[in-house]
């Protein structure tokens, strides 16, 4: 069940610039993102726009731009890819170091799971890397993951998703109508679709198709399952 | 909490038995009313076609009662989130007995409202419709557990088959008070209580659960109890749902992977431009050509008023004012029946045949959904596609439309935009008859103008008026092959109740201009409008008679246009005027009757002031 936030290579190009920053000065400013990236700085606000959409990052106006506990692990785990690839390349290889660094950069954002876990147990095996490698750490959070639940609002599912309803959030007549037609605790719901700008969705529900917007699924807590 | 005040006040006929028929939106309770009473009420797959009660008398076989059926609008609770939900509300607390109409394709949607309706104490007969789509989904409900459960006797039917109908009709009186939620906990003591003080089991369950104008209404305090009720009640829906639903086949039919694309974006645009070009083709080509063509033209101009000159000419001089007036050239006999029967008889047919289909369909609620990003921007809501398509046919029908919208808010901007920048039909075959001559740049140039004004009204008046846009949520009923038999009768009702409603007014306004010509009015009016229509849209001065006219019927004044030789500039200047211009007189009636005097003179000034204003700017643009 692959239902996470799926980032486009920009966005993790994004959160690994902000976190390598952050080790490095302990705070990421746009101007220093844009110098690392080489793009734009009014690219870099677009794209941390969605990050903070997605609730990776956490910015004040004009102030730093922080990582939330899910940036820094999004932002981990592309970092460790990074390395695993680079040492995959360079050491089982023999890539030369500046080649498998920029070819890592690229790599990173499609590589599967799979390979991925397949590349670790062979490093492993050649005593390239050892226990305390940042993979071990990824790998338990993704079995983690696969094991317990997340809690999430109904608006940021993804189409074809499956949740239960754990809460309404809303207030008065709008609670009290999502009531009246089976939004409530423990309805199962399954994201169907998203209309043009993904606004509004559909989802299914007791058994039948509702509309609804983002603002209104935005108050509706789920966990997946 | 100012749309559900006690101010809705309905008649409910006195006297006989109450029978009212109760459901979610959009399971059938029109077809019943229908079959029960032998009277028409539009019936469509859009929820929320039911906006007024209507009430009628039955008597089944072999009874001596009388019975008076109540429709309602369709709810999924007895509560006051809107105004229908209210006028549910009062009429399900008025009754006798409910017909609960329950579809049993969502059964665990629908029971909840059952479950309500029982727990108020009204004695209830369930009627499970939709069997036939039941069947065809796999679905096995066992009807004699689910009426043990319920307590209340459970018919099965599919309505628009006209199946176990009348097993209904006939079943009234065994209709039962069921099993209730409360047994034997402090809500059922507080219950019995409140009810005994009250007088009234179900009143004293509303205000348990909240509801504030009932609570008023009996001088007690709304009660916090709801989400405890609530939870009892689905709790035990889904028990019951347990016992007597043995097999959920998913539904994967044909119309539901359809209805899925017309749901998504890259499907979803392409399939609704796809609809509106039918439209175009139909009623825009079709009949406002071709069809019009023979039946204005050829018929009515060539056979018929040269035929009705010739039989009161010899009794009544043409030159006379009664001449004028009959047959003259706003006659009654002559350009009102022309007008009526032979141009906009045809147009909103059409429409209305369209429209129809879409409604029975299950595309609606659709394009609601696909459209609402959109409409939110102009302070609507996505159900405000059904007034502003229908406004296209015609806006007085329209109007009345807008009550299916969620809050005075919405009400008055959906009403302004329909009054301001949507041609009817009628209007809208006379302005493609004039523009298209004049080529794509002049084409382009009207609409652009239309829209940039529609969209720049809906901002300002969803920024000036205070609150914001109601709740979509809508549900998307599963997509069903229309019906000609439903789809005919509702084009012919449809078609012909606007006749009656705006051919007396047509009337009166042909002979408003034939006195107002005769008296020298019209000559007055005109040269005080040159100003206006000369100096600021730099029109000829006849042009005013146009606008006079565009108030009497929209049409008739993009209809005047055709005789007056214009430029193709100032044709395309009068045509956006027109069109901005206040709706016709019909429209404006049913604006005052819909809303307030205040806010239909708003609407009246402010479209007038709209239309010469951008009309202005326009000619000197141009």
């Amino acid at each position: 069940m692959e239902a996470k936030i799926t980032l486009s290579e920009s966005m993790e190009d994004y959160l690994e610039a902000i976190f390598n920053l952050i080790k490095k000065n302990g705070s990421a400013r746009v101007t220093d993102i844009a110098n690392s990236l080489g793009i734009a700085a009014s690219s870099v606000n677009q794209g941390l726009k969605k990050l903070n959409q997605q609730g990776l990052i956490k910015q004040q106006k004009y102030g730093p731009i922080k990582l939330t506990q899910s940036g820094v692990q999004a932002a981990e785990k592309v970092n460790c890819k990074h390395q695993i690839l680079y040492l995959f390349l360079h050491k089982t290889l023999g890539v030369k170091p500046e080649t498998a660094d920029q070819d890592a950069c690229s790599i990173e954002h499609v590589l599967s799971q799979e390979s991925f876990e397949k590349m670790v147990d062979y490093l492993i095996k050649n005593n390239y890397i050892e226990e305390q490698s940042c993979a071990f750490k990824f790998m338990e959070n993704e079995e983690e993951e696969k094991m317990a639940a997340k809690e999430l609002m109904l608006a940021s599912m993804s189409v074809g998703s499956k949740a239960e309803v754990l809460k309404i959030e809303s207030k008065g007549r709008l609670k009290r109508k999502l009531m009246d037609m089976g939004l409530n605790r423990g309805a199962r719901v399954e994201v169907k679709g998203k209309a043009p700008m993904g606004d509004p969705i559909e989802i299914k529900v007791r058994g039948y198709s509702l509309s609804l917007r983002q603002d209104e699924a935005a108050e509706i807590l789920v966990k997946e399952v | 909490m100012e749309c559900c005040d006690i101010s809705h006040q309905i008649d409910i006929p006195s006297g006989s038995q109450k029978i009212v028929l109760a459901g979610n939106p959009n399971v059938g309770k029109s077809i019943f009313f229908n079959k029960f009473t032998g009277i028409y009420v539009a019936v469509s797959n859009y929820p929320g076609t039911t906006l007024d009660i209507s009430s009628g008398m039955f008597n089944p076989e072999n009874k001596d009662n009388d019975y008076v059926v109540l429709d309602t609008p369709g709810v999924y609770g007895v509560s006051s989130f809107n105004d229908e939900e209210a006028v549910a509300r009062d009429v399900i607390l008025a009754a006798d007995a409910v017909v609960n109409i329950v579809d049993a394709v969502h059964l665990e949607r629908d029971l909840f409202l059952t479950q309500q309706i029982i727990d108020m104490g009204i004695p209830v007969i369930v009627a499970l419709n939709m069997m036939d789509e039941a069947e065809r989904n796999g679905l096995k409900i066992d009807i004699d557990e689910l009426s043990s459960e319920l307590g209340v006797p459970v018919i099965t039917t599919t309505a628009i088959k006209g199946e176990g109908l009348e097993e209904v009709k006939n079943s009234v009186d065994k209709s039962k008070v069921g099993n209730t939620i409360f047994n034997s906990d402090f809500l059922k003591e507080e219950l019995d209580s409140l009810a005994e003080k009250i007088n009234s089991r179900a009143e004293a369950l509303l205000i348990m659960e909240g509801d504030p104008n009932v609570a008023e209404k009996n001088n007690r305090q709304a009660l916090p109890h709801r989400e405890k009720i609530y939870k009892k009640r689905r709790h035990r829906i889904n028990n019951i749902i347990d016992s007597v639903i043995s097999e959920n086949g998913e539904n994967s039919s044909l119309g539901s992977k359809i209805g899925h694309l017309m749901l998504k974006p890259l499907t979803g645009i392409p399939m609704l431009l796809a609809t509106l070009y039918l439209l175009y083709e139909l009623v825009g080509v079709f009949v406002a050509q071709t069809v019009v063509g023979i039946t204005e033209e050829t018929f009515f101009l060539e056979i018929y008023e040269p035929f009705i000159r010739g039989i009161v000419t010899p009794i009544i001089p043409i030159e006379s004012f009664f001449g004028q007036l009959f047959v003259g050239e706003f006659g009654l006999f002559t350009m009102t029946v022309t007008y009526t029967f032979g141009l906009l008889l045809p147009l909103v047919a059409g429409f209305y045949f369209f429209l129809a289909i879409l409604e029975d369909s299950g595309y609606m609620p659709r394009i609601a959904a696909l459209v609402d990003r959109l409409l939110t921007s102009i302070g609507l809501n996505g159900r405000a596609i059904i007034p502003m398509l229908l406004g296209f046919g015609c806006v007085t029908m329209a109007t009345i439309t807008t009550r299916l919208l969620g809050s005075k808010r919405e009400r008055i901007i959906a009403t302004f935009l329909l009054g301001l920048a949507i041609p009817c039909s009628a209007q809208l075959g006379v302005i493609a008859g004039l523009i298209a001559p004049l080529g794509f740049e002049y084409f382009a140039i009207y609409v652009l103008t239309i829209f940039v004004v529609y969209v720049l009204a809906g901002t300002i008046l969803n920024k000036v008026l205070p609150g914001k846009s109601t709740d979509l949520l809508i549900d998307i009923p599963p997509l069903r092959m229309p019906r000609l038999s439903n789809v005919l009768q509702k084009t012919y009702m449809k078609s012909k109740s606007f006749i009656k409603e705006a051919g007396p007014i047509f009337a009166i306004g042909a002979l408003i201009i034939t006195v107002m010509q005769e008296t020298g009015m019209l000559t007055a009016i005109q040269n005080s409008l040159i100003p206006l229509t000369v100096g600021w849209l730099q029109l000829p001065k006849e042009t005013a008679t146009v606008f006079i006219m565009g108030i009497i019927r929209r049409d008739f004044g993009a209809a005047g246009l055709n005789s007056l030789s214009l430029t193709a500039i100032q044709t395309t200047v009068s045509l956006v005027v027109i069109t901005l211009f206040v709706p016709c007189i019909a429209a404006m009636m049913t604006m005052f009757r819909e809303r307030n005097w205040k806010e239909a003179l708003f609407i009246w000034f402010g479209s007038w002031f709209t239309a010469f204003g951008v009309g202005g700017i326009l000619a000197y643009l141009l």
